[in-house]
């Protein structure tokens, strides 16, 4: 922990004027509760600012229009501006044209659709397959929610406690793409939502965190009672219910008679045996007492199932809240309502902290605590009170996402250039202290919509139709750059490993290709019909790739370059087209 | 994994004209040089010439069968029993050891295998147990394990080869996780036909590729200096790689037509058989490791009559690849691993079908480091239950890191959980080894 007093009573100071802070002109009103966004941003930047003499960082340079319009759009929408935007935004002269855009984009329809990529990704990762279908009306709920700007708090009790037909609700999708795998589905739910990293506490005491398997066992066990019923073919449709708690805890043997009602539907030997024993039609209503005889009897094999499937209810019987707040079981409220209550109440230690933390690292490229889900581990934690404070308003704020994300965009902090250092260390140590911008490379749906944006595939915006074949189409594609652009968040310290695979789909894969030769290209096309000079395509196609206009020394030199391009300028064109897309640029946020 | 352990911490952007002067003396010299890494770091041994004894870096073939192969029907046969179905079993050239009757090739060549009859996990679906299987550790939401062929290309390859150090030929891919990005399999779909994106897209020659990538050194100059060198740093070393890999004359590690008739014939004319021997090509060619997947061995039904034909790619692509391997002298240096994500079951379904069997499924050994003519481990007469030395797939990886040569107890982390490298769990199986 390495925060100064000095910081401390800036912090206090700061906490006394946000209570006076002045109306600012944003969309988002200042209430009471809450501090205007320029408020809580100035804030952010002055928490900051206090540190940086005493770790000896100095801030980078502020970035110019073109770069800070790029990594918005980037961090806001998923996607690089159009060229149109740029320009605009470059001639644009009024004081408060940055608030301005960030209003813009937040209204934008993209920016639901990033969103929910960045919660559905995270929800799916540890599902089959990305969760499969289930996944699709996942990703798609969540954008609906984010585009009405839905408290979040709601939306995340909806995600945990949801009940109900998947297609009716969407919010169900969460806990069905995890089918029975409730261990996984609570890992996930505490990582994600919490940022309490549990799973490592599934077989033993954490090491070193001070997660305990009862831990574990006790939030996994709130998942216990939900079931998938199918209820329809075509497309596969399901109900989730909850078996009701009263239930779950009178009878361990539970599933193992769902098991048997199953055996003896299909027609199963064994059950067929067992219901003439035992005189039932229905093996549902066999006593426990003889269900542990009949266990008995079992071979080998078939036993070590059933007994390992008791064992498991044993395991998750009893569910217990990760803070030790008591959990009143109420006959109208699932087990997983009761979770949800806990998880999103401004009581709740975590939740809160987390998105912050989350978002904060979407932002700023790592969170306040890093790992950006791993909020009570070992890891490194700068200025613990700013999340602290940054969590109170973010509930006072009624979970408001907007919100949030128009304090973080406005923070001069986040307007900072690139760090210049040289030497390694002192890069590090002034992005750690946010002191400078770090470099990212694209996730693969950055990868995506930047590429068909920047050869003009798609014209309209980045938020398409939502039909069933398109979603289709764009996950396969994702999935296929998911593999090439892959950035292993699984922890490779080097964040810019590109691979090979990648190296030559840039090089020689059909879109950088194809989608750049003159007779193809739209964007070419529109741009050759517009410009009037040499001077003027060269700025037009940057603009439409890098997002600003090429410095003196690149004007020259690729000017030459395209001139001297064998088959003269119209082919020197296309491979100016093509190497801003293979640039380094490009593809990293910066 | 950081891509630059050797460079100075004060290193300079190169330009690509820098870089290619640098290799101006070994550009396009059939064996692999030394690395620039190794260059700069003032050592000059380098990886030498594949197969060489002096440097005995082993490497690795993994023949992936894909959906749960039948222990029954393959390497643990119960002819007569009541699970045995209509599987007949053959003498091997070891006394008193059979295999299902599918497997005449490998029959004879017994000797040269150990085949372990008792592996047991736990994980019964594909996805889960593939990852299990390839990686040795139980698949968690949020760690990537990284497959034996990553583990090998880390520890053992040469990251800065021409071609990549993993090949996979035909299935899924494992990510190489916290072994970095440049050790994730570099897949191809066919072992004939066009590799996607190697070629030079139409309308560019060599010249105007390099004409582009001046462009290209343009912008990626002018960005270092507005703060972005690290990322042009990394992505110019995948881009040298990428394009050498094009140029490279040891893509011809990729043409099978350069192979007699006769030997494409003996490993099989199925893409199983034709991927087995690009297999050898490649690690002829300085490829570390290779993992060939052969699908379809998720038989549900008509378990037999498919397996029987399964076996009928297995065997003579397994078989060949042994004796050619050993023609060479490289098998000593191989190591080869031949199972599936696990086995099936012994009682017989409907439809003549076996279900998945995590309980004893059989993995079987060849090459370096292996003591073949063995069966390690045993089940009962009907299949159900191991009677004799039950392996762990920890015990496995142990001995498969051993017969690797890898140190096994390297730690990396992920975020900032340390992980080693093979699971510290496991017991070697000293038997097993030469």
């Amino acid at each position: 922990m390495s925060w100064t007093w000095g910081a401390l009573s800036c912090l206090s100071a700061w906490i006394g004027a946000l209570a006076l802070a002045p109306q600012d002109n944003s969309s988002a009103t200042s209430t009471k509760e809450r501090p205007a966004p320029s408020a809580l941003a100035e804030l952010i930047d002055q928490s900051l600012q206090a540190q940086w003499p005493e770790q000896k960082v100095r801030p980078a340079d502020p970035a110019d229009d073109s770069t800070w319009l790029r990594r918005l759009s980037l961090d806001l929408c998923g996607t690089i501006p159009l060229r149109e935007e740029v320009a605009a935004f470059l001639d644009d002269s009024r004081a408060d044209k940055r608030l301005r855009k960030i209003d813009e984009y937040l209204a934008d329809p993209a920016w639901a659709q990033n969103f929910s990529y960045l919660w559905s990704n995270a929800l799916l990762s540890g599902a089959q397959k990305g969760g499969g279908p289930e996944g699709t009306r996942l990703r798609s709920w969540i954008e609906g929610q984010l585009a009405q700007n839905r408290p979040f708090d709601d939306v995340v009790h909806e995600l945990i406690s949801a009940a109900g037909r998947n297609d009716e609700n969407g919010a169900t999708s969460f806990v069905l793409a995890y089918a029975d795998d409730i261990e996984s589905l609570s890992s996930i739910a505490s990582r994600t939502f919490l940022g309490v990293q549990i799973q490592c506490a599934q077989c033993h005491d954490h090491p070193t965190d001070h997660w305990k398997q009862d831990d574990f066992n006790g939030f996994t066990s709130f998942f216990l009672g939900v079931r998938g019923q199918k209820v329809g073919e075509m497309p596969p449709t399901f109900r989730l219910v909850d078996a009701p708690p009263g239930e779950l805890k009178s009878s361990q043997l539970r599933k193992l008679r769902d098991i048997l009602r199953e055996a003896a539907k299909n027609g199963d030997a064994f059950a067929v045996d067992l219901s003439r024993r035992y005189r039932r039609r229905d093996l549902g209503d066999l006593t426990d007492e003889e269900l542990m005889s009949f266990l008995a009897t079992l071979p080998g094999k078939q036993r070590e199932k059933l007994e390992k499937e008791i064992e498991r209810q044993k395991k998750y019987a009893d569910p217990r809240f990760l803070d030790g707040s008591p959990l009143n079981e109420q006959a109208d409220r699932t087990r997983r309502e009761l979770l949800a209550d806990w998880m999103v109440a401004p009581t709740n230690p975590w939740f809160a902290k987390e998105t912050v933390n989350r978002l904060w690292g979407h932002f700023f490229g790592k969170g306040l605590t890093h790992p950006v889900d791993d909020l009570t581990g070992s890891g490194d934690q700068v200025l613990p009170p700013l999340l602290e404070l940054l969590a109170q308003k973010f509930a006072q704020s009624g979970f408001d996402l907007r919100y949030l994300m128009t304090a973080m965009a406005r923070t001069r902090t986040y307007a900072l250039s690139n760090s210049m250092e040289e030497q390694a260390e002192r890069r590090e140590a002034q992005e750690r202290w946010f002191a400078a911008h770090p470099l990212r490379p694209f996730t693969a749906e950055q990868v995506l919509h930047s590429l068909q944006r920047a050869t003009a595939l798609e014209l309209d915006t980045v938020a398409r139709a939502k039909d069933n074949e398109f979603e289709a189409e764009r996950r396969r594609v994702l999935e296929k750059f998911r593999y090439v652009f892959d950035d292993d968040e699984g922890g490779s310290e080097d964040r810019f490993a590109s691979s090979i695979p990648q190296a030559l789909f840039l090089m020689n894969g059909k879109l950088t290709n194809d989608e750049t030769r003159l007779k193809n290209s739209r964007m070419l096309d529109d741009i050759l019909d517009e410009s009037r000079s040499d001077r003027e395509r060269l700025r037009q196609i940057f603009l439409a790739t890098v997002g600003r206009l090429p410095s003196q020394r690149e004007a020259e030199k690729l000017g030459r370059l395209v001139k001297g391009a064998d088959g003269g300028n119209r082919r020197g064109i296309e491979d100016l087209f093509w190497a801003l897309l293979n640039s380094t640029e490009f593809l990293t946020n910066h | 994994m950081n891509l630059h352990p050797l460079l100075p911490p004060r290193a300079r952007t190169f330009s690509r004209r820098d870089l290619l002067a640098l290799f101006a003396s070994g550009a396009g010299a059939l064996t692999a040089g030394p690395s620039l890494l190794s260059l700069l770091a003032g050592d000059a041994s380098g990886q030498g010439v594949p197969g060489s004894k002096r440097n005995a870096r082993r490497r690795l073939v993994v023949l992936w069968l894909e959906g749960g192969p039948s222990q029954l029907e393959t390497f643990d046969p119960k002819p007569g029993a009541q699970n045995g179905g209509p599987t007949r079993a053959l003498s091997t050239s070891v006394p008193g050891w059979t295999f299902a009757d599918h497997l005449p090739g490998l029959a004879k060549r017994a000797d040269q295998l150990a085949v372990i009859r008792s592996m047991t996990t736990r994980e019964g679906s594909h996805a889960r147990a593939r990852e299990l299987v390839q990686s040795g550790y139980v698949p968690n939401p949020t760690v990537s394990y990284p497959s034996l062929g990553s583990i090998v290309a880390h520890e053992l390859g040469d990251l800065a080869h021409e071609l990549p150090a993993f090949v996979q030929i035909n299935g899924a891919p494992l990510q190489a996780g916290y072994l970095g990005v440049q050790c994730s399999p570099f897949v191809i779909d066919k072992p004939e036909g066009r590799i996607e994106n190697l070629a030079y897209a139409g309308g560019v020659d060599h010249k105007r590729l390099d004409h582009r990538e001046a462009m290209v050194d343009v912008l990626d100059d002018a960005f270092a200096k507005r703060g972005g060198t690290p990322a042009v740093d990394a992505n110019r070393t995948q881009r040298e790689r990428a394009r050498r890999l094009m140029d490279s004359k040891l893509l011809t590690a990729f043409d099978l037509s350069q192979e007699k008739e006769s030997t494409r014939d003996a490993y099989g004319r199925n893409d199983f058989g034709q991927g087995v021997l690009m297999a050898r090509r490649l690690l002829e060619h300085g490829v570390q490791a290779v993992q060939v997947v052969l699908n379809g061995w998720d038989t549900h039904d008509n378990n037999f009559a498919r397996s029987a034909a399964l076996c009928d790619q297995l065997d003579p692509a397994f078989a060949s690849l042994i004796d050619d391997l050993k023609k060479r002298q490289l098998l000593a240096d191989t190591l080869i691993v031949c199972m599936g994500e696990f086995g099936r079951s012994p009682e017989i379904a409907r439809d003549d079908g076996r279900n998945h069997w995590p309980n004893n499924w059989c993995v079987a050994l060849a090459g370096g480091g292996i003591k073949g003519g063995q069966a390690w481990g045993a089940t009962d007469p009907n299949g159900t239950t191991i009677v004799e030395k039950p392996v762990q797939l920890a015990d496995l990886f142990a001995t498969l890191g051993t017969a690797l040569r890898v140190d096994g107890s390297k730690t990396f982390h992920a975020g900032l959980r340390p992980i080693q490298l093979i699971d510290p769990n496991g017991k070697v199986i000293q038997e097993l080894l030469a």
